[in-house]
């Protein structure tokens, strides 16, 4: 079938992908030597496009996000899946540490949290430094967790009880020192509330005395911007 | 970093760049979009979720290939996500099990507003425009391209299923195909 119009006929059924096989060859076919019915083509195709926004809309479950950025995290990392609980750090002391962290702060046991880890990541002269975070007006369920290890300037953040927020913000973790606001990284929490953060921080963030959490726009800020949500003590 | 709303090539250009809370933004962007084309193809909501998380998992590994030039991102999403609910729909060995010959009710409601609003906005007014066409074609044509749209079923096996000569399905799906070009010619590109 090589016949200009007939393929024209066909277009709009190639566009869907409903012709049978021979038909779709001689469209094929053609289209490789005809501009005009590729133009047309490119039309319907945009025709077949836009019906896919012609479906009834229908709520997701909440925890498929969760599921996804999980993959994600397990794609990043190129591991298998595992709890949803325990970030997934490539640093096996971090990943302890974040372990204890993240069960501590299921149970809700922030007063036990010393007790919890194990006696060479507890915090002493010259080891493991913690800060616990709690929330302001503004997120009064929340609680957190800092643990930082000074000779590698490496730590772990995690947060229960924050908001989940829109596509367009995330929040973002600073130190603090005299007025002076430094970003030590930006993370989201899931729809329960629940957020890990792994910290890089300066050599020199033990002159930072102090931590706070902020909402801020998708990626971060220089400087803190929102809606101040947690704070803590070094 | 980011400090505003970063547009649609904006989060494929980060998710290329291996940024995860890029794939959650467009989620939160697309994903109920997604989500409810897969439901309307399959038709159960366990394949969908499954659809869905593929959908976002392709867009992670192959964000370095998709091109600006060629289609707009949710018309990417959407080309992938209806590919993969073709290809479920088609490898299941109960055929028939779900028939789907109608957009269901095309009344307009209007869509509620997510956690993207302005987004949003843009995309529930070209829903309105496309039901509100499709819901203008004939109801005889309504069911064949709805059977080849979110079937994925040839002319052939259209006029097998309705019982109609095949001259008929074919005449009807391009008739309808060329109804809604015509409407849709000088509005917004999706």
């Amino acid at each position: 079938m090589s016949d200009h119009h007939a393929i024209q006929e066909l277009l709009p059924g190639y566009a869907l992908g409903c012709l049978d096989t021979e038909e779709e060859k001689a469209v094929r076919e053609h289209l490789g030597g005809c501009e005009s019915c590729s133009e047309m083509l490119v039309s319907f195709r945009e025709v077949s496009d836009r019906l896919n926004f012609s479906v009834p809309m229908a709520e997701p479950p909440k925890a498929l996000e969760g599921r996804i950025m999980r993959g994600i995290d397990n794609a990043l990392l190129g591991r298998r899946p595992s709890p949803r609980w325990l970030p997934q750090f490539r640093h096996p002391a971090l990943a302890a540490i974040a372990a204890v962290l993240i069960v501590t702060l299921a149970t809700g046991n922030l007063l036990q949290l010393t007790k919890a880890l194990p006696v060479s990541l507890q915090p002493r002269s010259g080891g493991l430094l913690t800060a616990m975070l709690t929330g302001t007006e503004h997120a009064t369920d929340a609680y957190g967790t800092i643990v930082l290890d000074p000779k590698d300037n490496k730590g772990v953040l995690a947060v229960n009880g924050l908001p989940p927020l829109d596509g367009t913000h995330q929040y973002q973790l600073w130190l603090i020192r005299d007025g002076q606001r430094r970003s030590a990284g930006v993370f989201s929490v899931d729809a329960e509330g629940y957020g890990a953060l792994l910290l890089m921080v300066p050599g020199d963030f033990q002159d930072f005395r102090s931590f706070g959490i902020s909402i801020e726009p998708l990626g971060g800020s220089p400087a803190p911007t929102g809606t101040k949500v947690m704070g803590g003590v070094l | 970093m980011a400090y505003s709303n970063p547009g649609d090539e904006e989060l494929i250009g980060q998710i290329a760049h291996e940024k995860p809370e890029a794939v959650r933004a467009l989620y939160r962007r697309y994903g109920r979009l997604i989500y409810s084309l897969a439901l309307h193809i399959v038709g159960d909501h366990s394949a969908a979720e499954e659809i869905t998380q593929d959908v976002f998992m392709r867009v992670w590994e192959k964000a370095g290939t998709y091109d600006a030039g060629k289609a707009k991102v949710i018309t990417w999403l959407s080309r992938i996500t209806r590919n993969q609910a073709i290809d479920v729909l088609r490898k299941r060995t109960r055929r028939g099990a779900h028939e789907r010959e109608t957009w269901g009710d095309l009344k307009l409601v209007a869509d509620r507003v997510d956690h993207d609003p302005v987004g949003n906005v843009e995309l529930s007014s070209q829903r309105e425009e496309v039901r509100a066409a499709v819901a203008a074609l004939p109801e005889n044509q309504q069911r064949a391209l709805s059977l080849a749209f979110f079937q994925g079923l040839t002319h052939r096996q259209i006029a097998e299923k309705l019982g109609e000569p095949l001259g008929t399905v074919k005449t009807r799906i391009r008739d309808a195909m060329q109804k809604l070009r015509g409407r849709f010619a000088g509005g917004a590109d999706t």
